[in-house]
């Protein structure tokens, strides 16, 4: 075997040819080891399985032969996560490498490759290496340390704690070279994704950082820019001018070839321009500057021009003025992909406006007669876009739809149909003399949106079409085999027409016809209900059926793909991301960022919400998409209140019944109950909730269906806008929080948390049932679970029954689920309900933080089990003790339960010690007295104890702390109890309660 | 940021796989080959989300690069990356500039070994070849590791500049004879509608320069920039270009051109692409085309005359003009009755007449005509109507008006360099729609 032709390499390998490359691997010889090994390293590729091999591999690694090395390397990280055990046995050469004296690139190996083989048993030879590196003398291996952190972060967030790693790589900020800056960037970045936010951005990190930016490689500049767009420094922290200077410092890097980072840099701009607010001519001057490079992105390859029209996109709905004279650029070009064809038509309808629209139309008429079909079709579609969003050009539009119907061309015309009816939609009554070409048309509507168009066209233009009648009688002899949207258009046009036409013509044998089809052939729920609404309606009141079917339709707009402000911020802070191109916000699609928000142990970040605001602001949505008027709405439900009262009172007679359920099988017993709480029938259900469909309409008319939807969407968007809702809730919440608090003083308002989540099944397998909730204290003192319910789930959700398991702390819910309770699906509906503590039975106390308790609601849709996690702060008694007792009950501790915390900063809320203390007497924890501790420092002494019940204080559960506060603004606590884990809640909850902004 | 990186042939099948971080695992990874790859999909879009797993990808020839992630990362930062691989790759294959499936299965080793140097932990990091091949010399050159690493000096040498500022330049350059040579590439895009009126236009440059200079030296490059030449003397008759947009090689200090409009740099050793430039605005255009097709259905016939004009001066020649006529696919026979100068020639493999016409003096027209007779089809499908598009490099013209003022170089042993300047224009996208 002299020479061995690299195909060999890929070749069958029997199950000899492992003991042969064995041999080979001890061959005395550097040059046939080295092909064994390629050859070991070709089978891995292709997924064949040679770890059997790990030992002649392994001693291979004893070479100076970097190239082999490597190889070795190579193999090592690929089997360490399978055979951690054989793993550990490298360990040594690695030690050994990475203490290499002589040569950089090998000890900067060693460095990157430990950092990869991810196993837990040898961090610990592994650390004390990494630490060395991190101030190696050679730039390479200190770049290479940087990266290890954030890889030894994902394997063991401890250790990086221990060895302060993150605080080593902020010190690399300021290393003079700039790869090392970016590398450390990039690997904050990197734990950041993980951890939430853990630099703190000063002036002094951000000047070193654009001070390394000229310094750095094209892939370094893009981790500083995107880290600068990530963390901004706070507007107050910059000194006047200080905005121009950052910004000055930014552009250069919109003239850099590569083109993620003028998106980089762009995203930067476009963040510190959110802080200029006044100077107009100052922001446009700096946008100015921004358009020339991203228009020269569209010269570069097509991939590239994807991911930059999508974001040009959301630039321009941010900036519109950026882009607003070269629309040019955006004509598509023939050999162009059709994935760039599409985003470039989307941005040509948000360019158009009455100068360009003449060029724009002639542009898209000839696309219309391109042979891609879906390209053509959008092209129809834009056309009709442009038309209801410029009034003004309404007119040229529908003169180049009327020459596309012309051509005969079956998908052209069915398109054109479409856009015309929105068309119609938003111009009642000025086009019709298109209708008599659209009919010549009729025969070759094969597609099912043309055809419920035209049914829609037929319907509304009724009087003035003469056949009309034949038109639909034709439609209606196949509507059993229709799709759905084509029946529901059917019935909606010949009510409609028949309703008009005052039975002339055989509208009325047609009528009874499709609507004899409707209600009994029909095999649709949704169908039949509007079949029988509209019999019901004509036969009992033809007038009153007029003035409600017949009614003025809401107008319709151009804005089906424009984002919500809050959305589109969020998006343009992640320009260049993957989140810009889906155009989702991360969290709803990067699983480890929905994992931080859950997590709730760190709580800082979080938004803050006021409940009692908030369902409020629910219930008036569900008024209005419903279309029933508030006040009779409000009539109607104060009703129900009240007989709900009563119903309330007699449940509440028998408490103790409730709590006798023994053991974890009392939420089934009770559960099982549902009998004894009657449920109370909302009355008046308006007839529009039957069908399901309108909710999401909110038209007036009702019974139009297609008449809701203005625009075909895209998927994502339409993601986007719902979780757009939510946002806005956030948002609202938020703001009447401050209100709240400027009256009085208040407990730390917990903020929610998904504790059921949609996608988790039920005992009977159902899923779609999602809650958030926070255990909180009100305003007036009193004990509450807050609850935010959704249904995400295609079938309302009621007979609502909820019970919380008996837990250590003896919290049990005062209130019933209220009655009635109805959520309909894709509905949101916050409720309050008064929870009180009963000591007496007591479960398990809980091993670490939070408390956690468990729950189920049984309803209509499954029985659910959750858990509830409660902040020790909710919990505590009211009841201040006498110093004395105090100083008793602490020195009487026969046991001690320390435990310790530092926290390195406080919400910026809390000043001084007087801050301090107020913030946390208001939540419960008292101040006992102030002294100088063993090491001679002056802290605070605090108690607490949780809620008592019957038996009086348990002295077991008291918990008093020293709190220290430390130079740099942030608290060392430590604290005593009995109990240990009332020591952890404790801390848990304080690092809460001092951290949270009110 | 990245997950994983990945080669993947056009039947779906992984040729490299080289993991970074574990989230994505391998099956996910054969379910997007399976899925999407082998079944043609991937053309539809560059980015899939598939399963909660984003695959950003490109295919070169019959290579599809993917890279792998389950994070928001930066998109255009790894589709470039993809790019910069394969010009990395391409720079180590033999012979240079071939990518395929076949290198890669040749360079296996070689690819893994690159892939470990030029990423970590899914991060980009060195990418740039000259530098990579000092000291990652598997397969391909000779000198061997062996050497190196004796040699602690040159190591040291290797790692400062990898990680440093002037990565793209060693010590220690030395040449007999000192020589630049500069070269001003511009393609000019055009689109014109069927009634010849421009719908965009504009010239996209590249200055490539290829320096043998020794030491550091320190470079000053001027050209005819409206706004520079503003600034050093408002007075000035000759006005200069107004550029669009620029974009320079890494090189070169961003932000003194951006205070001074000044390009000063110190060069990578050999050829290197110094900046791309972008203009719109008052573009000569080298040719004009005049197309008239005249359909007539009923008879089943097309008539195509075409003229070319060359509008630059008589005393200059293009060279290598083609002219591609696009023609109806059923097309039965095709009829050149004349063409003016050169050969036109129907090619059924293209559909099209090919006009080529090898020297064409500037300020000539010439005229193509043809007749074409179509076999009826049952169906209606239209027929596509490409562009007339048009080929040709015009030597010693710039469309963009772009003219070199100067290059000063400075270096410690303060030596006289030769330099040696050429423009050429070539076609970009120059179509005409019918």
């Amino acid at each position: 075997m002299a020479t061995i032709d690299p195909f060999d390499f890929f070749k069958s390998s029997k199950r000899s040819e492992v003991a042969e490359l064995e041999l080979e691997l001890n061959h005395n010889k550097l040059e046939k080891r080295m092909e064994a090994l390629k050859k070991v390293i070709a089978m891995m590729t292709v997924g064949k399985d040679v770890s059997s091999l790990f030992f002649p591999v392994l001693k291979c690694v004893e070479t100076n032969n970097v190239d082999l090395k490597k190889l070795v390397y190579l193999y090592i990280i690929n089997y360490a996560k399978t055979q951690p055990d054989l793993a550990v046995l490298a360990v040594n050469t690695f030690r050994k490498d990475a203490r290499e004296r002589l040569n950089p690139l090998i000890r900067g190996l060693a460095v990157r490759t430990m950092g990869c083989i991810g196993v837990d048993t040898i961090l610990d030879y592994l650390c004390e290496p990494l630490k060395e590196s991190m101030g190696d003398e050679d730039p390479y291996v200190r770049k290479t340390a940087a990266v290890c952190v954030a890889k030894l972060f994902e394997i063991n967030q401890q250790r990086v704690e221990d060895y302060k790693f993150i605080e080593k790589l902020e010190e690399m900020l300021g290393d003079g070279n700039g790869m090392v800056v970016s590398n450390a960037v990039a690997a904050l970045t990197d734990i950041q994704h993980t951890k939430g936010k853990i630099v703190q951005m000063t002036q002094t990190i951000l000047y070193k950082l654009l001070n390394a930016l000229p310094e750095c490689s094209e892939w370094g500049r893009i981790y500083i820019l995107d880290f600068l767009a990530d963390n901004m420094l706070p507007s107050a922290a910059i000194k006047s001018g200080g905005i121009e200077e950052i910004i000055q410092r930014i552009v250069p890097n919109l003239a850099h070839s590569n083109s993620a980072v003028v998106l980089s840099a762009t995203k930067v701009i476009l963040k510190y321009l959110d802080y200029m607010t006044g100077d107009t001519e100052m922001v446009r001057s700096v946008c100015r500057k921004m358009a020339p490079p991203l228009i020269s992105l569209m010269n570069s390859e097509p991939e590239i021009q994807y991911i930059a029209i999508r974001n040009i996109n959301l630039i321009i709905q941010k900036r519109p003025y950026i882009i607003d004279k070269e629309v040019r650029v955006f004509f598509c070009n023939f050999q162009d992909p059709l994935y760039v064809k599409l985003e470039k038509l989307e941005i040509l309808i948000r360019l158009a406006d009455l100068k360009n629209v003449d060029s724009l139309l002639n542009e898209l008429k000839d696309y219309a007669q391109e042979v891609d079909v879906l390209f053509v079709r959008r092209s129809i579609s834009a056309i009709g876009r442009i038309a209801i969003k410029l009034d003004r050009a309404a007119d040229r539009c529908i003169q180049v739809l009327h020459q596309l119907i012309n051509t005969k061309i079956d998908y052209v015309v069915q398109e054109a149909i479409i856009v015309i009816k929105d068309i119609f939609r938003k111009y009642p009554n000025r086009y019709e003399s298109i209708i008599k070409d659209l009919c010549e048309n009729l025969k070759a509507l094969d597609n099912v949106d043309a055809r419920a168009s035209m049914i829609w066209i037929v319907g509304e233009y009724g009087d003035r079409i003469d056949n009309a009648v034949d038109l639909l009688t034709n439609f209606s002899q196949s509507f059993k085999d229709e799709a759905r949207k084509v029946q529901h258009a059917l019935l909606n046009a010949t009510v409609k027409l028949f309703l008009k036409v005052e039975g002339n013509g055989g509208a009325e044998e047609l009528v009874q016809d499709v609507l004899r089809m409707a209600t009994e052939e029909s095999d649709n729920p949704d169908l039949r209900n509007r079949g029988y609404i509209y019999w019901k309606m004509l036969s009992s009141n033809p007038e009153m059926a007029k003035q409600i079917i017949l009614c003025e339709k809401p107008t319709i707009s151009e804005d089906a793909s424009t984002l919500e402000p809050q959305i589109l911020d969020k998006l343009v802070g992640n320009i260049s991301m993957l989140s810009s191109v889906y155009y989702k916000v991360p969290d709803t699609f990067v699983k480890k960022i929905r994992d931080r928000i859950n997590e709730r142990l760190d709580l800082e970040n979080e938004e803050v919400q006021v409940i009692s605001q908030q369902s409020k602001q629910a219930q008036a949505e569900y008024v209005d998409s419903t279309g029933v008027k508030k006040s009779e709405y409000i009539k109607e439900s104060q009703v129900a209140q009240a007989t709900y009262m009563v119903d309330l009172l007699s449940l509440d007679d028998q408490p103790p019944m409730k709590q006798g359920g023994a053991g974890t099988n009392a939420i089934d017993d009770l559960l099982g109950i549902i009998d004894t709480t009657p449920p109370v029938q909302h009355s008046t259900q308006p007839v529009q909730q039957q069908h399901p469909m309108q909710i999401n309409g909110g038209g007036s008319d009702l019974l139009d269906l297609i008449d809701t939807t203005a625009h075909v969407q895209q998927p994502s968007i339409q993601a986007v806008q719902s979780s757009a809702l939510d946002d806005l809730l956030g948002g609202m919440g938020q703001e009447s929080h401050t209100e709240t608090l400027l009256q009085k003083a208040q407990f730390v308002k917990v903020p929610y948390q998904v504790v059921l989540n949609g996608q988790t099944a039920g005992q009977k397998g159902q899923q779609g049932l999602q809650i958030e909730a926070a255990f909180q204290r009100d305003g007036n003192g009193a004990l509450v679970l807050d609850m935010k319910l959704t249904n995400l789930s295609t079938v309302p959700i009621s007979d609502c029954l909820m019970k919380l398991n008996q837990n250590h702390f003896g919290l049990a819910l005062h209130d019933p689920f209220p009655t009635p309770f109805t959520l309909r699906p894709q509905e949101s509906r916050s409720l309050t309900l008064t929870c009180h503590q009963n000591r007496a039975p007591g479960g398990p106390p809980p091993l670490r933080p939070p408390v956690l308790i468990q729950a189920g609601i049984n309803c209509s849709l499954d029985l659910f089990y959750f858990t509830l996690p409660a902040l020790l702060q909710v919990l505590l008694s009211p009841t201040q003790l006498e110093y004395q007792m105090c100083s008793r009950i602490w020195s009487s501790f026969p046991v001690m339960q320390e435990c310790k915390m530092t926290m390195p900063s406080m919400s910026a809320q809390i000043t001084n010690g007087h801050a301090l203390i107020t913030r946390l007497q208001e939540n419960r924890i008292y101040y006992l007295n102030q002294a100088t501790n063993e090491q001679g420092s002056e802290v605070l002494y605090v108690y607490c104890s949780p809620e008592e019940g019957d038996q009086g204080v348990n002295q077991h559960e008291i918990v008093v702390a020293e709190i220290g506060i430390t130079p740099t603004g942030g608290v060392e606590i430590q604290a005593t109890s009995q109990s240990g884990y009332m020591s952890l809640l404790f801390l848990q909850a304080v690092k809460f309660v001092l951290s949270a902004n009110t | 940021m990245a997950s994983s990186v990945v080669f993947v042939n056009q039947k779906g099948d992984i040729l490299i796989y080289r993991r970074f971080r574990d989230d994505v695992s391998r099956q996910e990874v054969t379910n997007f080959c399976n899925c999407i790859v082998a079944t043609k999909a991937a053309k539809e879009t560059p980015i899939i989300n598939l399963d909660g797993v984003s695959f950003i990808h490109t295919t070169q020839n019959d290579i599809t690069l993917v890279a792998t992630t389950k994070g928001n990362v930066n998109a255009a930062m790894l589709m470039q990356f993809l790019y910069a691989l394969v010009t990395l790759c391409k720079a180590y294959f033999t012979p240079q500039g071939e990518f395929s499936e076949e290198q890669v299965r040749k360079n296996f080793a070689l690819i893994y070994e690159l892939l470990d140097e030029v990423m970590d932990f899914g991060l980009p990091q060195i990418l740039d070849p000259d530098l990579l091949k000092m000291y990652i010399t598997q397969g391909g050159a000779k000198t061997g590791a062996g050497a190196l690493q004796n040699n602690i000096e040159k190591l040291k040498q290797i790692t400062i500049q990898a990680t440093g500022a002037i990565s793209w330049r060693a010590e220690g350059i030395r040449y007999k004879r000192n020589e630049v040579f500069i070269d001003i590439i511009e393609n000019v895009n055009v689109l014109l509608s069927v009634r010849g009126t421009v719908l965009k236009a504009d010239v996209v440059g590249q200055v490539l320069v290829k320096a043998q200079l020794s030491g550091m030296p320190e470079c000053k490059f001027g050209i005819n920039d409206k706004l520079l030449i503003k600034n050093a003397d408002p007075t000035k008759q000759d006005r200069g270009i107004q550029i669009d947009d620029i974009k320079f090689h890494q090189c070169v200090r961003l932000g003194r051109f951006d205070r001074d409009r000044s390009i000063t740099f110190i060069p990578p050793d050999g050829v290197f692409e110094l900046m791309t430039y972008r203009i719109s605005e008052n573009i000569n255009l080298p040719f004009k085309v005049v197309p008239v097709v005249q359909e007539y259905p009923e008879l089943n016939k097309l008539e195509y005359s075409v003229k070319l004009k060359a509008i630059f001066e008589r005393t200059n020649f293009a060279s290598n003009v083609v002219c591609k006529v696009p023609v109806p696919p059923n097309s039965a026979s095709v009829k050149i009755y004349s063409a003016g100068a050169g050969k036109a020639k129907y090619e059924p493999e293209q559909n099209a007449i090919m006009w080529r016409i090898k020297k064409f003096q500037g300020d000539m027209e010439f005229l193509m005509s043809a007749e074409v007779v179509i076999t009826p089809l049952k169906s209606d499908k239209q027929w596509s109507k490409p562009p007339i598009s048009l080929d040709f490099q015009v030597p010693m013209f710039t469309g963009s008006g772009l003219r070199v003022r100067y290059l000063r170089i400075q270096d410690k042993s303060d030596y006289k360099p030769t330099k040696w300047i050429r423009y050429i224009t070539k076609a970009g996208d120059y179509n005409h729609r019918i």
